[in-house]
């Protein structure tokens, strides 16, 4: 299926989707996105920071998009700047400073790719410097780079996009409705868990290049597992309990790859939300049998986000059953149908899971939010709703992190609170 | 008064539950109780699972004397006595021809015969002493589609009669109802035999007070009102397909006998042997025409 194909059933889906209640209001920037643009576009000049390997994901989705133009490209490491440039046609000017890159007046907005230490520095320069900012997650750091950041989008009415592309994949969005809805009942957990089997390395040409290029095993760029997969279903569960956690504690090491990293190779967290719900939470590189899932249960049922299935607690009942259970109430004395075979959950649909979104579609959101962030730059329309979802999402994975390093509960800071 | 509902999937189908004046806890644990109970019993009996016990037994005891469960072999034994009773139309031995595995096959004459002469309940031998069950057909495979769930029912209602509940009706798979007591509002709990082709149209009306009925059916009728046959109902005796449109609807105060019945009837009205019990017993069928009219036969 091509991006072309796929955006025409998203759009199709997700005109329906967000005409619910929940997403239409809480999501209005999907809403517009899904009333088709059509095929002629405004163009939107964008910048590149940081051509690595997601910059070079995110590039192979900017080129399938129409109306959006990356006219420069920015990396400090010689390689990654030449892909990048080679992936614009070689038409893209090249920056190794960020700042210079900040300077032509000529681009809409930026596309931050680089390593997480750097995000909130380059997001509050560049929305400082009078530009719309996509950054990739997690929003920062530290708690205090995350306000900041928050903080310099309200200062400079500026749209500050964080990387969580679930909030733009269908199926997530089909969701979401389906949760608010009420189809599981009230959500009292929501377990996650991201497992995979490599040592989340990359090829380092030279031994001085170790720390630049695998910078997320350091905790002096990077936080790990919690930023750079946590996150993710940290968000997804905030937003499905439309909340935060208030506290959060657990466990983590180094158990596996004793190879000189420092982040840890393993993490296990629980999460408490004011209702007393809880995320539990685990992220492994050492084993990938379960693969990644978030799992949010109330009282009616399961849902299974990454794979799109949703359990029912209880089959459909028999029918005529409610109407004779009503009939009882009313006081009416009305038989109850008998059928002949036996009734059997379709293909055993209902009792193996039911597909919540019946198209697959190739693109995980990705390209979606792409569109999305070159749609609100030509509407000049920031989103607040889905900004706090990352700010909330990246300090929650952030405390996860300290209460693993002091080995305490860790409360929500009242200051960090919007 | 209180009325409380439970639901739950057991045994590839559903079980549907009201009862009358229990209280909702009550009403929780014996859904607990009873889902537990079922899958106790799927655990033995079901064919789909290759590590139940009757799969295991059906792969193992071909030539060897296999040790089974007290319920397994109560069960095997039940369903030798009314193979007896039914004059060999109930014969669950046979489920290599009649059960699961026939669905959509179609074979030769000759592997019919084949299977006929080679299968059946009536090459299972039973040590009572030692419980162990032998086959002595390559062929036997017991397939628990024509009694599993009238088994299941009976369990359900040995549960309940020992909890003391006496208001309750229980749908299972909703071609299997057992009614202890009565309707809050009448004298007996109303079912209606629907027409399979209008669904909400009564083709038989049946009053039940503390019995089960159990229905059988050779097909279903599709969304575009097309009757479908299962494909997988067949005499053992012959191997021919019963495939006209028709149900067979039995009513008795034990629900395994229920559901033998109406499995069995559904091939030959006649099945019974002379001496078979009546009393107390109701069986009809609904037989379709190929203008989708009804008859109702009333076969005792």
């Amino acid at each position: 299926m091509t991006y072309k194909q796929s955006r025409r059933i998203f759009l199709q889906k997700t005109a329906l989707i967000t005409g619910g209640l929940f997403l239409g209001s809480h999501l209005p920037d999907l809403r517009t996105l899904a009333a088709d643009q059509g095929e002629t576009t405004e163009e939107v000049k964008l910048g590149l920071i940081g051509s690595g390997s997601r910059g070079q994901y995110l590039m192979d989705h900017l080129n399938l998009i129409p109306g959006i133009e990356v006219v420069a490209v920015c990396d400090n490491y010689q390689p990654n700047l030449t892909m990048g440039v080679q992936k614009t046609g070689g038409k893209a000017e090249a920056f190794t400073d960020y700042r210079k890159l900040l300077e032509r007046r000529d681009i809409d907005g930026v596309i931050i790719a680089t390593p997480l230490h750097l995000h909130s520095l380059m997001s509050v320069d560049a929305l400082q410097a009078g530009l719309h900012v996509f950054c990739e997650k997690a929003m920062a750091k530290t708690p205090r780079e995350c306000l900041d950041m928050y903080k310099t989008q309200l200062q400079t009415g500026k749209i500050l996009l964080i990387g969580h592309q679930r909030m733009f994949n269908p199926r997530y969005l089909k969701a979401f409705e389906m949760i608010n809805s009420g189809q599981l009942g009230d959500i009292t957990q929501i377990r996650a868990y991201w497992h995979r089997n490599n040592d989340w390395r990359r090829a380092v040409p030279e031994p001085g290049l170790e720390r630049k290029i695998n910078w997320r095993l350091y905790w002096e760029y990077s936080e790990g597992l919690m930023t750079e997969l946590g996150s993710h279903q940290i968000q997804v569960a905030n937003f499905i309990k439309k909340d935060f956690p208030r506290r959060v504690a657990g466990t983590g090491s180094i158990n596996y790859w004793h190879d000189g990293r420092e982040v840890f190779d393993n993490v296990n967290l629980v999460y408490e939300y004011p209702d007393g719900s809880t995320l539990i939470y685990d992220s492994m590189i050492s084993n990938a049998h379960y693969g990644l899932e978030e799992q949010v249960m109330g009282p009616k049922g399961t849902m299974e986000l990454e794979t799109g299935k949703m359990y029912s607690e209880n089959p459909p009942p028999a029918p005529g059953i409610l109407q004779l259970l009503n009939n009882i109430e009313h006081k009416i004395f009305d038989p109850l149908p008998l059928g002949g075979k036996s009734w059997v959950p379709e293909t055993a649909r209902e009792a193996k899971g039911e597909y919540i979104y019946e198209v697959d579609l190739e693109d995980d959101g990705t390209a979606l939010e792409m569109e999305g962030f070159a749609q609100m730059i030509r509407e000049n329309r920031h989103s607040d709703i889905l900004l706090r979802e990352a700010y909330y999402g990246a300090i929650a994975a952030l405390l996860g992190n300290e209460a693993i390093k002091k080995g305490e509960m860790i409360t929500f800071p009242e200051e960090y609170i919007l | 008064m209180n009325t409380e509902y439970r639901n739950f999937f057991s045994m590839g189908t559903r079980l549907d539950a009201v009862f009358i004046n229990i209280g909702d806890e009550k009403a929780d644990i014996l859904a607990t109780r009873l889902s537990n109970e079922l899958d106790k019993l799927e655990n033995i009996l079901s064919n789909y699972k290759a590590d139940s016990e009757l799969s295991i037994l059906n792969r193992t005891a071909y030539g060897n004397d296999i040790d089974v469960s007290p319920c397994l072999f109560d069960t095997i034994t039940l369903c030798i006595d009314y193979y007896g009773m039914t004059n060999g139309v109930f014969d669950p031995g046979k489920g290599k021809l009649t059960g699961s595995d026939s669905r959509k096959k179609r074979r030769k004459e000759s592997e019919i015969y084949f299977l006929i002469e080679s299968s059946g309940i009536g090459l299972v031998e039973l040590n009572k002493s030692r419980k162990t069950v032998r086959y002595h057909g390559e062929n036997v495979k017991i397939d628990s589609g024509g009694f599993g769930k009238g088994l299941a029912i009976k369990r359900v209602k040995e549960i309940l009669v020992s909890e003391g509940i006496n208001n309750a009706l229980i749908s299972f798979g909703e071609s299997s109802v057992l009614a202890l007591g009565a309707h809050p509002h009448g004298n007996h709990w109303p079912i209606a035999v629907t027409d399979i082709y209008k669904k909400q149209s009564v083709a038989r009306l049946a009053g039940l007070t503390n019995k089960s009925i159990s229905t059988s059916g050779t097909g279903f009728v599709n969304d575009k009102g097309i009757f479908t046959p299962s494909y997988n109902v067949f005499d053992p005796r012959t191997g021919e397909s019963v495939d006209e449109p028709r149900t067979v609807s039995v009513i008795s105060d034990d629900p395994l006998e229920a559901e033998i019945l109406s499995t069995s009837l559904l091939i030959d009205f006649d099945c019974l042997a002379g001496g078979f019990d009546r009393s107390g017993k109701e069986a009809f069928a609904v037989i379709y025409d190929l203008r989708k009219n009804f008859v109702v036969t009333e076969i005792f």
